[in-house]
């Protein structure tokens, strides 16, 4: 049995240990917003934050997260208000087909902890999902701005 | 076109739940009937369209499935813009896929086209839905007239409501009831809104789903939750056309919540594919169960007719057929005479891999075959060959197939064929139960319906001058249309060459010839399918050819493509090819970047140009040189002519994501063979653009035109990889006429 806590629920696995968070987020929570997109930790369309870092949690076993803090796209919009990184994408119309879009807002919301004010060799070395579609130019802009919104908002809490 | 659409049959209507709801009739397609005549036997199913709510929401059913294109968001502006509607109070969601059949026994599908492939869904829709929202506003007019007893005439739709001259104001959703009593005049025609006055049409949009995408919402295929489904993975024949030799499914059966382990036989080799390969189902309760499940699958394969294939047997293949000779496809003038009377000859191969489509959502699709109707629901870019495969398989009627289309995490042509469904519906019918069928991203790569590899031996005659007297392309690859069905050998260049590709009809002596190898690799529709390649050789070739004539890239071009002229161009996006607007984005392009500006030491400017399903782009790139094979795309400035356009943030968003696009193939993308299996197996050897790679500033142009609408999906992704290609060689590199740029 492992207890751990996703989105603020606590939970507790029972199944087999070495199930990769990803499939237990979406097959047994039907947390959906998380996305399957090559399940070796590459792409990052499955990234969460695990203690508040980002986490491809396709290569995650739940074994490893006994006592831990998970949370996933759907818990990012607090009391209905989206987050700085959220309407920055939306400011920018950054998604195309889509699918990648909240592995991104998940990387990027960590990195901007790390990076509240980050150059373009810090976004370039530092993150990495992948988007299919190309939407890395609107991606690059909407990251300084959410930058901006979350400066405003008094810090990168 | 448009007379059948000015019956009254045209919108069925009612009311419900305080709603209008719109629908619009089928329409024959068995009998080849042009989209928009109606149908004289009349209507039983309507295509869902919109509802207009009692609190004056709107609520758009968008006819063709989207992927990343934006039609969700284009074409509800289209009937939005006629109907008189506040675009930011409508919501959108897919039109439920509907077909019928009339009493001929014909099938009829949907008036406005459920499909989308070949950047057609704009223009196909372009007038049917501007018609049908100029003919709700009249049911709104006149039950506003009705209700007030004030003319018509003196009545008006602005942003959702109807006002009068007096000044009075209804709100669309207040006129709703009213409104589905009304009936259209028998004589009605629908008056559509002058371009100077669209207040929708032309202006910016935002993507319609937005907020539902960076919230996480369930909106792919992969989201679908189907009661009863057991989710199924399927180990695939590694060997191309492979099958299953022996198998022991013992321990794979013995693991808990495996329900069944099923077999599915490979598919004739003699016809074109239902689902791709030979394979072992395992259905289970959820994915990492099925994951196991079939790794504990022991599975000795047949290797198939293909066992000896690798990547340098078909490159091998190529440089032989191209020493012989092959189908000349096109042939203008004599250019044997242009050769032996040119001042110069110049003559270069140039090199494309096997590329996949790499969408990122893996394929998937829930099936659920029953006695008397199955249930097909996935991410579609054809509902309407998903409902063809499971009638095929199933012996089932079309009408009792229930297609369901999602959104798709990303198409590039993958989902235009329905090998996901037909696959899924084969392990329904196999097990009898509903499934949900889950492809890894090992499988992914594995199986695809591949971009073609070709290559091309490029040859020109030029004069003293360094004009261009004669011109060839001589093409050996692997044919797109291989194994389709009803395709003559002599028939097989098709889909890779286009025979009125540009220069054709510039060059007064020019051939096309076209050699088919032999591969047992599956071939298909990737984004904008052959003119990745052919722009790449032809846009590099005119940039060789400058060189070695001392001209520049940008005059050379526009010297070649003359004065304006409208040229018969019989491929999709045809019926004209108009050099006057390829030389308009050429011009474009250069002047925003400043064409022949001065760079820095290792900086250079490289452009192309292309003309692809009824749309012009041309690029110019600036890279910078770096170590060894590297580079970087600092900046790339793209002009785009796709006619009347619907929605310019939108376009803008196509050309970044195709350039962007273009780029990653070029980069690092190939897909290896080795013994007869595709040895690629995930993103970490098949090698896509991270934002690193990506290019950090790109300005588009969008030329204003009257032209039709043309759709923007595909136009921006060829020109790329030939405008890279000859900056690097402007900034002193070496000519790259292979792609992948860089080696492994």
């Amino acid at each position: 049995m492992v207890k751990f806590k996703v989105n603020g629920q606590s939970v507790a696995f029972d199944g087999d240990g070495s199930t990769p968070l990803l499939w237990y987020l979406r097959d047994n929570l039907k947390l959906t917003g998380t996305k399957f997109g090559c399940g070796i930790g590459s792409c990052g369309a499955c990234t969460v934050h695990l203690d508040g870092k980002a986490a491809r949690s396709c290569s995650l076993p739940v074994s490893a997260l006994a006592g831990r803090q998970i949370n996933t796209i759907e818990s990012l919009a607090t009391d209905g208000q989206l987050s700085p990184v959220q309407q920055a994408w939306i400011e920018h119309d950054v998604p195309q087909c889509g699918y990648c879009q909240a592995g991104q807002i998940m990387a990027v919301t960590d990195f901007l902890k790390s990076n509240p004010n980050p150059s373009d060799a810090d976004i370039d070395t530092k993150l990495s999902n992948l988007c299919r579609c190309g939407t890395y130019t609107r991606m690059r802009t909407a990251i300084h701005h959410a930058a901006k919104l979350q400066r405003k908002a008094g810090g990168a809490a | 076109m448009n007379q059948a659409l000015t019956r009254r049959e045209f919108l069925s209507h009612s009311l419900a739940g305080g709603a209008l709801v719109v629908a619009a009739p089928l329409l024959g397609v068995a009998t080849g009937r042009p989209i928009g005549v109606a149908h004289a036997t009349g209507y039983q199913a309507l295509s869902l369209l919109a509802k207009i709510h009692p609190d004056n929401n709107i609520t758009f059913y968008y006819p063709s499935p989207e992927m990343g294109q934006g039609v969700d968001t284009s074409l509800a502006s289209l009937f939005i813009e006629e109907l008189g509607g506040d675009i930011d109070l409508v919501s959108v969601e897919p039109m439920p896929y509907l077909i019928e059949r009339n009493a001929e026994g014909e099938l009829q599908a949907a008036a406005v086209p459920q499909f989308a492939g070949g950047s057609t869904s704009i223009s196909r829709n372009f007038p049917l839905l501007r018609e049908a929202g100029a003919g709700v506003k009249q049911l709104l007019l006149q039950a506003a007239a009705e209700q007030s007893g004030q003319p018509i005439k003196q009545l008006r739709a602005d942003k959702s409501y109807i006002v009068s001259d007096k000044g009075d104001r209804w709100s669309f959703g207040s006129l709703a009831a009213a409104a589905a009593q009304q009936s259209l005049p028998d004589d009605f025609k629908a008056e559509l809104t002058p371009r100077d006055k669209w207040q929708v049409i032309g202006q910016h949009r935002k993507s319609a789903q937005l907020e539902k995408i960076v919230t996480g919402q369930p909106l792919y295929g992969m989201d679908i939750d189907y009661p009863g489904a057991k989710v199924a993975l399927v180990a695939r024949s590694p060997y191309l056309d492979g099958q299953v030799k022996s198998l022991d499914d013992s321990k794979a059966r013995a693991l808990p919540g495996v329900h069944a382990v099923v077999q599915l036989p490979r598919p004739p080799l003699d016809k074109y594919y239902s689902y791709l390969a030979a394979g072992v189902a395992v259905l289970t309760d959820d994915f990492w169960t099925a994951k196991k499940a079939r790794d504990l699958l022991e599975i000795e394969w047949d290797q198939g007719p293909h066992s000896e294939e690798s990547t340098d047997s078909l490159d091998q293949q190529c440089r032989s057929l191209l020493k012989g000779k092959g189908q000349i496809v096109r042939d203008d003038g004599d250019l044997g005479e242009a050769l032996r009377k040119a001042h110069k000859v110049i003559r270069h191969t140039y090199q494309l891999p096997t590329i996949s489509h790499a969408q990122l959502e893996p394929q998937n699709c829930i099936a659920h075959v029953e006695k008397e109707r199955c249930t097909v629901i996935g991410p579609f870019q054809s509902p309407g060959g998903a409902g063809r495969a499971a009638s095929a398989i199933t012996g089932l009627d079309r009408l009792q197939i229930d297609v369901r289309y999602t959104r798709l995490g990303g198409g590039f042509g993958r989902r235009l064929s329905s090998d996901h469904a037909a696959e899924a519906v084969t392990i329904s019918q196999l097990s009898g139960m509903p499934v949900k069928l889950i492809w890894t991203r090992e499988d992914d790569l594995a199986h695809d319906f591949y971009r073609p590899m070709g290559h091309h031996e490029m040859i020109a005659a030029v004069d003293k001058k360094g004009g261009i007297t004669g011109w060839a392309q001589r093409l050996a690859g692997r044919p797109k249309y291989y194994r389709r069905d009803g395709v003559k050998p002599e028939e097989l260049f098709g889909a890779d060459i286009y025979v009125d590709d540009f220069p054709a009809a510039l060059v007064k002596n020019l051939q096309y010839e076209y050699m088919p190898a032999e591969s047992g690799l599956p071939q298909g529709s990737w984004r904008a399918p052959a003119h990745t390649a052919n722009a790449f050789v032809v846009q590099s070739f005119l940039d060789e050819i400058a060189e070695q004539t001392g001209q520049d890239p940008l005059q050379l071009r526009l010297d070649l493509l003359g004065k304006p002229q409208q040229l018969d161009y019989s491929g999709h996006g045809g019926p004209v090819f108009d050099t006057g607007r390829m030389a308009q984005v050429l011009k474009s392009a250069a002047e925003r970047a400043d064409w022949g500006r001065d760079m820095p030491p290792g900086h250079a400017q490289g452009l192309a140009v292309h003309f692809t399903f009824g749309g012009y782009c041309a690029q110019v790139a600036e890279v910078e040189r770096l170590a060894r094979d590297r580079f970087k795309v600092h900046y790339v400035s793209a002009a785009i002519d796709v006619g009347t356009v619907i929605n310019p943030n939108g376009v803008i968003a196509q050309v970044e994501g195709g350039i962007n696009d273009g780029l990653s193939t070029a980069i690092g993308q190939q897909i290896l063979v080795r013994g007869g299996r595709v040895t690629t197996d995930n993103f970490d050897t098949y090698r896509m653009l991270r934002i690193a790679d990506s290019v950090p500033k790109i300005d588009v142009i969008v030329v204003d035109s009257d032209a039709p609408s043309a759709g923007a999906g595909e136009m921006a992704t060829p020109p790329l990889a030939p405008a890279v290609a000859n900056a690097l060689r402007r900034a002193g590199g070496q000519r790259l006429r292979a792609q992948p740029f860089r080696s492994a």
